[in-house]
């Protein structure tokens, strides 16, 4: 601690602090259990993120297995209690567990102190404390659904939820409690990216990455409330069985439905403004360009969340909600679509006469902007009132949030990890079978979903365990592509954990990138940087005759350094 | 990238109740002031339940409430000598639970007459 | 800035404004997330009451406005004890700050008290959503179904109320519980002289604005559960 006395001096260039020997970082400042478990420093939280929420990805993904598994034959090869419990789990694990906290939780805490150039986030024991909530939650929840199961669907709707014999009440208090890890984690990004901005690092200074966390973080802090009022309700009804839903007794099951898609749907931009972010820096370092309009990215993060708010009734078209209402929410759905593509757009328009390498970071923000750009555009059939009545409860749905938030979100998280790791790990993983793992990836994907599509618009209503045997082929299919999909994501555990003991040093900037954690030593110090920093340039300078140059060839196929990668002295 | 030290200069004015550049902090009379303007917003507030005015005494209800909430966050929150991003925050909170009453309500009211 | 306010700064900060600036942004901001999940909960309660005006309106006219007035004035009064305390704080005036912090505990629980004691009312009058609603309570003849089925209320519409006032109610109480274990942390503090740092008043100041906010809910609550129903007559029993 007396070293960052340091710091405090005022004017002129500080010194490396002393006693600061270049080995030092925040991965070997502590090895004992207390120095991770009671850590406040955001990047050892980032980690404890990454480890927790890896885990919970995988039961997610063993819940998929079984869903297509089950899907393989007409007839089920589950019986039908046990698919219910299956998509459930499915959809609790992963909106819940995984795409809420995961970039929030791992790249959010280790990247937003260093890319502002804070020392930590403004609340570091906050921070702690989101993880430890976040373990409850997805502890109750998981006992909850893996101890007898829960067969409501993720979505929780009563009357069935609040008659359920499953263990609906223990899902609901993992959720509420997962959810105030979510509100800490936003509350504590904001007042950061507030007040803990190095010098001359101005708004529009800030990397994209950030405004999209911003963004983020005020739907975490805006939506996650209501969400919590609305699961206690649903106890409160579970209890005590006096119709606050149930219209036996004069409740309105809308009501739930109004206020759980009110943060349901904003949650979805909770999802994908991250992964927004990552692309944005993985597009502009490998095509070594500006990014073609940044104001305009950065506003339309901002418009996303503010918009999200707006447009919750398109999930309720054809529960009963009012004509009236059901015409409003879906105008408004429109709207919504536009700053997407405001990105989609700005991010093409950066790739145009870029010096574009195909790293593995590239390949899955490529795969991105595809498949999101497909789930995005069938969000507007779902949206139309007259094609929703046909589409609604299809396999249409389950295509187009999986192309958003698998062929989008998952796509976007694979290719921040891959392009941070050297960053958090100072270690480098193999070019080559990073590249083959996002291939596969991409294309077991496609087969898996866009079969999912026909089958939709045929007609094959979803959650159920079941089906027509004229649908048996395009099922055979998309359960096929799910297993090369699930290959694909076998390869990056693989090849990741490797590189933590086989891989090379990275160096302090193996890609080349602008930005200030490029600045740093790779892995940072426990303090991230050896030196304060005031911000002088606009981020994505590589354009620029002094722009930072990659350590690491594109060219050779093995993926060997071409040259001796060095220190960047600052 | 220029390496120096220089205290954050955000621009945004962190001023508490307390900063030795404001106003002096208010007095405890101006404190008991507003609050027996509360107090008597309380009475107020009682007796419309018994002014007999059926379905409508809602409006007045909201509106005194709105009026004690209203004293309460700018004299006692101190809101009157925060920053702008305070009081864009308080906005933000208003303006949401604006969209939360308005969007979901209209379900509400169009319900019976519109029928989907 | 003394040599005494950095060994208050945290390592993270540069400056105490910053630190100080960045404890009150952070608590309005978490004040907003409460906004919005009472803000939840009244807007359902507000659907079901376009929905039931009088059933919700008959219902309303059972509670007790003395102990909410009351309470009212309790909550207020201990709003303004609490920013006595922060000036005390920010002044150095470590026995003043300790007595109006006591004094706000003091109000707070007060509240509960009166508070149980309505509870306590509810339960006797067999207020409660249920089986309880079906039955008959001691000294009177009828359920309170039939009573207000003979007001021509549907019964269930009217426990749904109840259940709200209940929901919302304890919500509150909920909050407050909080806010008094907040406050009485801050009273062991400020006996260990850890209000020693002038500086460190912001804490005091934050804490406020938690419990200011408790303060307007519970105006907010009064406003739509307590006084929605019309009512003949002051009723002078607790």
């Amino acid at each position: 601690m007396s070293t960052m006395s340091a710091l405090h001096t005022h004017g002129g260039h500080a010194a490396p602090l002393a006693g600061a020997a270049p080995s030092d970082n925040y991965l070997t400042d502590g090895y004992t259990w207390k120095s991770w478990l009671l850590t406040v420093d955001h990047k050892r939280i980032g980690l404890l993120y990454l480890v927790s929420v890896t885990a919970f990805f995988m039961i997610g993904m063993a819940a998929a297995g079984l869903i297509r598994y089950n899907l393989v034959t007409p007839s089920g090869m589950l019986t039908p209690d046990q698919y219910n419990k299956v998509f459930t789990a499915h959809g609790i694990v992963m909106v819940f567990l995984f795409l809420v906290p995961v970039v929030p939780g791992v790249l959010g805490n280790f990247l937003i102190p260093i890319t502002i150039g804070a020392r930590d986030l403004a609340f570091p024991r906050l921070n702690l404390l989101s993880w430890y909530l976040y373990m409850a939650g997805a502890f109750c929840a998981c006992w909850a659904l893996l101890s007898g199961g829960v067969d409501t669907g993720w979505t929780l709707y009563p009357p069935y939820s609040t008659r359920s014999q499953t263990n609906v009440a223990p899902v609901a208090i993992g959720i509420f409690i997962a959810g105030f890890s979510s509100i800490l984690t936003g509350l504590n990004i904001v007042v950061t990216v507030h007040r803990m901005r190095a010098p001359g690092m101005t708004w529009f200074r800030l990397p994209l990455f950030v405004w999209a966390m911003y963004a983020t973080s005020l739907i975490m802090l805006l939506a996650t409330p209501v969400l919590a009022v609305t699961v206690v309700l649903l106890a409160v009804e579970r209890i005590a069985q006096v119709g606050i839903f149930d219209p036996a007794l004069g409740g309105d099951p809308l009501l739930f439905q109004h206020m759980f898609w009110f943060y349901s749907h904003p949650a979805v931009y909770i999802m994908i403004l991250p992964g927004m972010g990552i692309i944005s820096e993985v597009i502009t370092c490998f095509s070594r360009k500006n990014i073609f309009g940044y104001k305009a990215i950065a506003w339309s993060s901002v418009g996303i969340a503010v918009v999200g708010f707006l447009v919750w009734g398109h999930h309720m078209f054809v529960a009963g909600q009012g004509y009236y209402s059901a015409l409003v929410f879906s105008l408004l759905s429109m709207f919504v679509a536009v700053p997407s593509a405001i990105k989609v757009f700005n991010w093409t328009a950066t790739l145009y006469k870029g010096s574009i390498s195909f790293q593995a970071p590239m390949l899955y923000a490529l795969g991105f902007i595809a498949l999101f750009t497909i789930g995005g555009v069938t969000g507007l059939f779902l949206s139309t009132l007259g094609t929703d009545r046909h589409l609604h409860d299809t396999y249409f749905v389950i295509a187009h949030f999986h192309f958003t938030m698998v062929g989008g979100m998952v796509m976007a998280y694979f290719a921040g990890i891959h392009f941070w790791w050297p960053k958090i790990t100072g270690k480098m993983y193999s070019d080559f079978w990073s590249r083959i793992a996002a291939i596969l990836m991409c294309v077991g994907f496609f087969m898996t979903f866009i079969p999912q599509f026909v089958l939709g618009y045929l007609g094959m209503p979803r959650r159920y365990h079941a089906y027509p045997p004229e649908f048996a082929v395009l099922n055979v299919l998309s359960s096929a592509g799910s297993t090369v999909l699930g290959l694909g994501y076998l390869f990056p555990f693989t090849y990741l954990i490797h590189s933590l003991f086989y891989g090379k040093p990275a160096g302090d900037n193996p890609w080349g990138a602008t930005g200030l954690e490029w600045r740093t030593t790779s892995p940072p110090p426990t303090q991230n940087f050896h030196h304060t920093l005031v911000s002088t340039e606009m981020p994505y300078e590589y354009s620029l005759p002094n722009a930072p140059k990659p350590t690491f060839s594109y060219a050779t196929a093995s993926g060997e350094p071409v040259k001796e990668e060095k220190a960047n002295v600052h | 990238m220029l390496l120096a030290h220089g205290s954050i200069s955000n621009g945004i004015c962190k001023r508490g109740i307390m900063n030795e550049h404001s106003n002096a902090a208010p007095s405890k009379a101006s404190y008991l002031l507003i609050y027996l303007v509360i107090a008597s917003l309380i009475f107020l507030a009682i007796s419309v339940s018994f002014m007999g005015l059926g379905q409508s005494a809602v409006f007045l209800n909201l509106l005194i409430a709105g009026t004690q909430a209203s004293l309460l966050v700018y004299f006692f929150m101190h809101l009157k000598t925060a920053d702008k991003l305070t009081w864009l925050i308080v906005g933000a909170g208003l303006f949401w639970i604006f969209i939360l009453f308005v969007l979901l309500l209209t379900d509400y009211v169009t319900r019976q007459i519109a029928a989907y | 800035m003394s040599t005494d306010s950095t060994s208050v700064l945290a390592h993270h900060y540069d400056t105490m404004e910053q630190q100080q600036g960045s404890a009150r942004l952070g608590m309005w901001l978490f004040l907003v997330t409460e906004v919005l999940f009472f803000g939840g909960i009244f807007v359902a309660y507000t659907a079901y009451r376009i929905w039931y005006p009088e059933a919700f309106l008959a219902a309303s006219a059972k509670l007790n406005v003395l102990i909410a007035g009351i309470n009212s004035l309790l909550l207020l009064t201990s709003s303004l004890t609490i920013t006595f305390a922060i000036h005390a704080s920010h002044e150095g005036k470590q026995a003043d700050l300790r007595r109006w912090l006591l004094v706000t505990i003091a109000l707070a629980i007060a509240f509960l008290g009166f508070k149980s004691r309505e509870y306590y009312n509810d339960y006797r009058e067999h207020l409660i959503p249920g089986k309880m609603f079906y039955s008959v309570p001691e000294g009177e003849k009828h359920t309170p179904a039939q009573e207000f089925e003979e007001k021509g209320v549907n019964p269930h519409h009217v426990q749904l109320f109840f259940m709200f006032y209940y929901c919302m109610t304890g919500l509150h109480v909920l909050h407050m519980i909080v806010g008094i274990g907040l406050i009485a942390w801050l009273y062991i503090l400020a006996k260990r002289n850890y209000f020693h740092h002038p500086d460190r008043y912001v804490y005091v100041e934050v804490t406020s604005l938690y419990w200011h906010f408790v303060d307007m809910m519970w105006f907010f609550l009064v406003a739509l559960l307590y006084v929605a129903g019309s009512r003949q007559h002051f009723e002078w029993h607790l």
